[in-house]
């Protein structure tokens, strides 16, 4: 009999059962692809270090330096070193030129890295995911950052020129690189044919000038084995631990994060629209319920019958979904995993696990919805529920009173009357909304110059690579660095373009105060006073021995403000008075600022973000484009110019991931809103069939009709739009604050907003896909006739 | 003068691809002021000849006269009209929106209507009107789950009257009442019929049938037989109409 039962059922109620069968697929889909996704990002970096092998140590040694002969023998002979991996490169500086279309490669650092086939000491991915082994003669691979700032194309040419070689390669490809590839600092890697290497090693100069080791060290212990190879050290030119490689991917791993909120988005819409659904079909079966108590069916048996229901159609839905989840899931991925390689695919039994669980918690809420059978009297089925028993107290307003138009105030009636289901609605479509301004708000954040101030840097109009900041780095940098940063004032001043220019310069360096120890990255400012930068508590730095401490690194110290730190220079060790405190992404917030007039050794300053660019006379955007013009004809040797904005969206990275993030999010968003308004204004459509033929039958046109039911949504978009609108900036805070306080900027960011997309963009599109879904899933009313009134059930 | 006319009414519905004629070449005629009975046996075709009549269902084939217009050429849009400002409807169920109160239930087609200019406080006042007269005035403001079924079949009958229209159309609209209800229903029919306005109504029951001026019997899609009854004239007559209008009825098979 129950068989018999549940096949009427599906033939008889098909509208709806194909309702909650989309639905049930629709969520089975984004749960089982989000959870996967949330998965495998957050294990994304770790899972990716394990399989490119990446060391525990990293440096760059230069051959030429005094103890590089003994160099392998002496990290090889470490005891506390597990494994040594030893890559041979060149070392070439940006002015020997490695250019595309004549133009020179960009790179984080002044430097690129060319090494062979030959000795690959890591797992180098290329982009279908299988590993770099080798390179055909003539062909080069370059690092995915580079190939994809550069937007080269396989057959691209890239020509190396070295000395008195000049070689002309074709370019084969992309490849990641776990070290030194990532969006916040990457190197500018390529490999080519061990017998072309060769080729450009074959010139003495080269190798004398140019000849370098890539060295990874595998180690249990690092700080055993770095006081074992103290010796050869000072022949590395760059190093740094796989703590500071993770970090480097701080920025990669916002898209993550990002991806990481949109799948918790999509899996909270699919549970609200799920147990809507349920509580709404099973409320049409009320009568039937009611039906069945009557002739004496006990409750425990009528539950039963529709869990056997629920169970056919989620079982059919979970399959479905589960199909659809692996397409969907890996489109999503695909936006993330442009420099970290997340593995997707050996998680793919997360799906099967999800797909299996959404049938159990339908059935779950099924089961509590059901509940509501032992309440429900035969009286439900005699009356049919028309004529009171079911229904509460439901006109909230008075068509006679009201001002409104009848097709309004019944829209709006509809809504206040029936304020849960509306409710869901709009939640569903505030949290869509919500989702895109998080989005935009990110994106405009990072790609704006406000973010100059999380990076401890002074307001400024331009930020400019000139191609020889690296060359300050000696005895007397400080003071050649201000006499360069005047000579160039200067001359801007002499081509009408009043301005102050000032330089930062980084170090790392060891802090220590009252037994704690921390590695901290300094900075100083050429050009700049110590009133230019923004702080969180103290004063600013005013003499030589004072300086301010991020937050982070107050706390890493135990230090706070008035405490006297040391650091250790190599001139010696030098101790600091703590002046103030300030937030910087900087070494995920572990930095320090020295006072800008104090002397300091510049040898072992390793990093700059430019030079920068201040405008005193307070140009407009196109007058600071002009000038930008004019300074690539006044500085040829300046090899980027760019806005204070460029330089940040350049820095970290990943605005323009996150823009795609977003894009695809607003696509996902007008297909969500247009199901949820299709499926739900469907379901409306089934349960208000007897009003819409009553309606019909006293005259009400077609119309009227189709008025009715889409100004039912749009007021609930409008609803949701405004709502997210209000709330979008705090909910910005609460979803990217912990991203920001992980990269060090305890009292977060201070965001950006588009008004453009924000205010008009985004509400139109959700308007439009909302109003068109509505309008024409509201046409189906035609088929109701007004002679339906006799025949409703 | 015909208000309502048909010529050869056709009506047939394809049900698993067998095809089921409802109404055969029906031909009627309802006079202005008339008050006209259909009955017939269940699945006669009786409500389907109503919803034919009224432009609530397509029709077939055949011609179908409201004031001389053939409804069965119109748009939907202009049988939406004619609903709206000619015709009232009243059915077994007592149909109503849920959302509204039985006040503004009622007054709905007329704050719909493009023929009606008055003021929605004048057309409010109006139903209250209209309310008092058939005594449900005092449910004006309750939810339709707060009234009776008798109550809200009054109410029903208030809103097929809100547009004054030139004839209404009843689907048996005591079919769900007791005794009481329906004579009191039936009571106000008969008092809008006396002031003019023409009906139809289809029924299955003798005592309401008998209030009416003329009966249509309806076999298989067919009228088999009319029965004229004149104006009623008070309620010691009634005996005797109901026992003619039976005699005549079992004549024919009922």
């Amino acid at each position: 009999m129950y068989l018999n039962i549940l096949k009427k059922d599906l033939k008889r109620k098909r509208a709806m059962n194909v309702i909650l069968l989309v639905f049930i697929t629709l969520s089975t889909m984004f749960i089982s692809s989000s959870v996967n996704n949330i998965i495998s990002v957050t294990t994304a970096l770790d899972t990716y270090f394990e399989t490119a092998g990446v060391p525990d140590y990293f440096a760059i040694a230069m051959n030429t330096y005094a103890s590089a002969e003994n160099l392998t023998e002496v990290l090889e002979n470490a005891p506390a070193a597990d494994e040594v991996r030893i890559e041979e490169v060149l070392y070439m500086l940006t002015s020997n030129h490695i250019m595309h279309n004549k133009k020179l490669l960009e790179t984080s650092f002044n430097f690129y890295l060319v090494q062979s086939d030959r000795d690959l000491a890591l797992n180098y991915f290329l982009e279908d995911g299988s590993i770099l082994e080798n390179v055909p003669a003539g062909q080069i691979y370059l690092s995915y950052c580079v190939a994809k700032n550069e937007g080269l194309e396989p057959g691209d040419k890239i020509t190396i020129e070295l000395g008195g070689i000049n070689r002309e390669f074709t370019f084969a490809g992309s490849f990641r690189a776990a070290v030194g590839d990532a969006e916040l600092f990457g190197f500018a890697r390529f490999v080519v044919n061990a017998a072309d290497f060769d080729e450009l090693l074959s010139d003495e100069a080269v190798i004398s000038g140019s000849s370098a080791k890539l060295c990874y060290l595998y180690t249990a212990d690092l700080d055993r084995t770095l006081s074992q190879i103290s010796d050869v050290t000072e022949n590395f030119i760059f190093a740094c631990d796989r703590e500071m490689l993770k970090f480097s991917y701080l920025f990669d791993m916002l898209v993550t994060g990002v991806l990481l909120i949109v799948s918790l988005i999509l899996i909270l819409i699919s549970f609200v629209v799920l147990r809507f659904t349920i509580t709404f079909t099973l409320s049409e079966e009320f009568r039937e319920i009611g039906v069945m108590k009557a002739i004496g069916i006990r409750s425990i048996k009528i539950r039963g019958l529709y869990l056997t229901k629920y169970a056919a159609l989620s079982i059919i839905g979970a399959a479905l979904g589960l199909v659809l989840s692996f397409p969907f899931g890996r489109m999503l991925m695909d936006l993330s995993s442009k420099s970290v390689m997340i593995n997707s695919q050996s998680t793919a039994l997360i799906n099967v696990i999800c797909a299996f669980l959404v049938p159990a918690v339908i059935l779950l809420f099924c089961l509590s919805c059901t509940g509501k059978v032992n309440k429900m009297t035969p009286i439900d089925a005699v009356r049919n529920g028309q004529t009171g028993e079911r229904f509460r107290k439901k006109s909230l307003m008075k068509l006679g009173r009201s001002r409104l138009g009848t097709t309004a105030f019944l829209a709006v009636n509809d809504i206040v009357s029936s304020p849960r289901r509306y409710g869901i609605i709009t939640l569903t479509f505030f949290l869509c909304m919500s989702l895109l301004i998080i989005l935009s708000n990110c994106t405009t954040s990072l790609t704006s110059k406000k973010l100059l101030k999380c990076f401890h840097m002074a307001e400024c109009h331009l930020v400019i690579d000139t191609g020889s900041m690296m060359n300050f780095s000696s005895e007397d940098g400080h003071v050649e660095l201000k006499k360069y940063l005047s000579e160039v004032e200067q001359t801007l001043a002499e081509n009408g373009m009043p301005a102050e220019c000032m330089q930062e310069f980084g170090m790392y360096s060891t802090f220590m105060y009252k037994g704690q120890e921390s590695r901290v990255l300094a900075f100083q400012g050429t050009g700049t006073t110590m009133d230019m930068y923004e702080y969180t508590e103290g004063t600013p730095p005013q003499n030589s021995g004072e300086i301010a401490l991020t937050t982070y690194a107050a706390r890493a110290l135990q230090a706070k403000i008035g405490d006297t730190v040391v650091m250790s220079t190599p001139a010696g060790e030098r101790e600091y008075l703590v002046t103030a405190l300030y937030q910087s992404m900087h070494n995920s917030g572990i930095a320090a600022t020295l006072y800008s007039g104090e002397d300091i050794n510049y040898t072992q300053f390793l990093m700059t973000p430019g030079m920068q660019i201040r405008f005193t006379d307070n140009p407009g955007d196109q007058e600071i484009r002009h000038r930008m013009d004019q300074i690539r004809e006044l500085f040829p040797e300046f090899t980027d110019v760019k806005t204070a904005g460029e330089w940040v969206k350049k820095t970290t990275g990943v605005a323009d991931a996150i823009d795609a993030v977003k894009k695809i999010s607003a696509a996902l968003t007008i297909i969500l809103a247009a199901l949820v308004t299709v499926l739900m204004e469907r379901s409306f459509i089934v349960k208000e069939k007897a009003e819409i033929a009553l309606m019909k039958a006293v005259g009400m046109k077609n119309s009227k009709i189709y008025a009715h039911h889409t100004t039912r949504f749009l007021i609930v978009v409008t609803a949701a739009v405004t709502a997210a609108e209000l709330l979008g900036m705090p909910l910005t805070r609460l979803c990217f604050n912990p991203v920001f306080r992980m990269m060090g900027l305890e009292m977060g960011v201070e965001y950006v907003q588009s008004p453009v997309e924000i205010y008009i963009l985004f509400p139109a599109v959700i308007f439009a896909a909302t109003a068109q879904s509505a309008f024409f899933t509201s046409l189906y009313t035609r088929k109701i006739k007004p002679s339906d009134t006799a025949n409703i059930e | 003068m015909n208000i309502l006319e048909t010529k050869d009414l056709c009506k047939t519905y394809i049900v698993n691809k067998r095809q089921n004629n409802v109404l055969k070449n029906v031909s009627l005629a309802v006079g202005e002021g008339e008050m006209v009975a259909v009955m017939g046996p269940s699945g006669s075709g009786k409500s389907t000849l109503l919803y034919a009549v009224s432009g609530m269902d397509g029709i077939t084939a055949g011609k179908v006269l409201f004031c001389g217009k053939n409804i069965a050429e119109m748009s939907q849009k202009e049988l939406a009209v004619l609903r709206l400002d000619e015709m009232g409807f009243i059915f077994q169920q007592m149909y109503m929106l849920k959302n509204l109160t039985v006040l503004d239930n009622i007054i709905l087609p007329a704050a719909q209507s493009k023929k009606n200019k008055e003021p929605r406080r004048e057309t409010v006042q109006r139903c209250r009107e209209l309310m008092r007269k058939l005594g449900i005035s005092d449910i004006a403001d309750n939810d339709i789950n707060e009234v009776s079924g008798g109550q809200l079949q009054r109410a029903c009958i208030c809103r097929s009257m809100m547009n004054r229209p030139k004839m209404i159309f009843a689907d048996e609209p005591t079919g769900a009442l007791n005794r009481t209800s329906s004579d009191e229903v039936m009571e106000e029919l008969a008092k809008l019929n006396s002031e003019g306005t023409t009906i139809m109504l289809v029924t299955h029951d003798v005592k309401v049938a008998a209030k009416c001026t003329r009966v249509l019997y309806i076999v298989d899609g067919n009228i088999k037989g009319e029965y004229n009854l004149n104006k009623c004239e008070g309620f010691s007559q009634m005996r005797e109409r109901e026992r003619s209008l039976n005699n005549w009825l079992l004549e024919l098979g009922w």
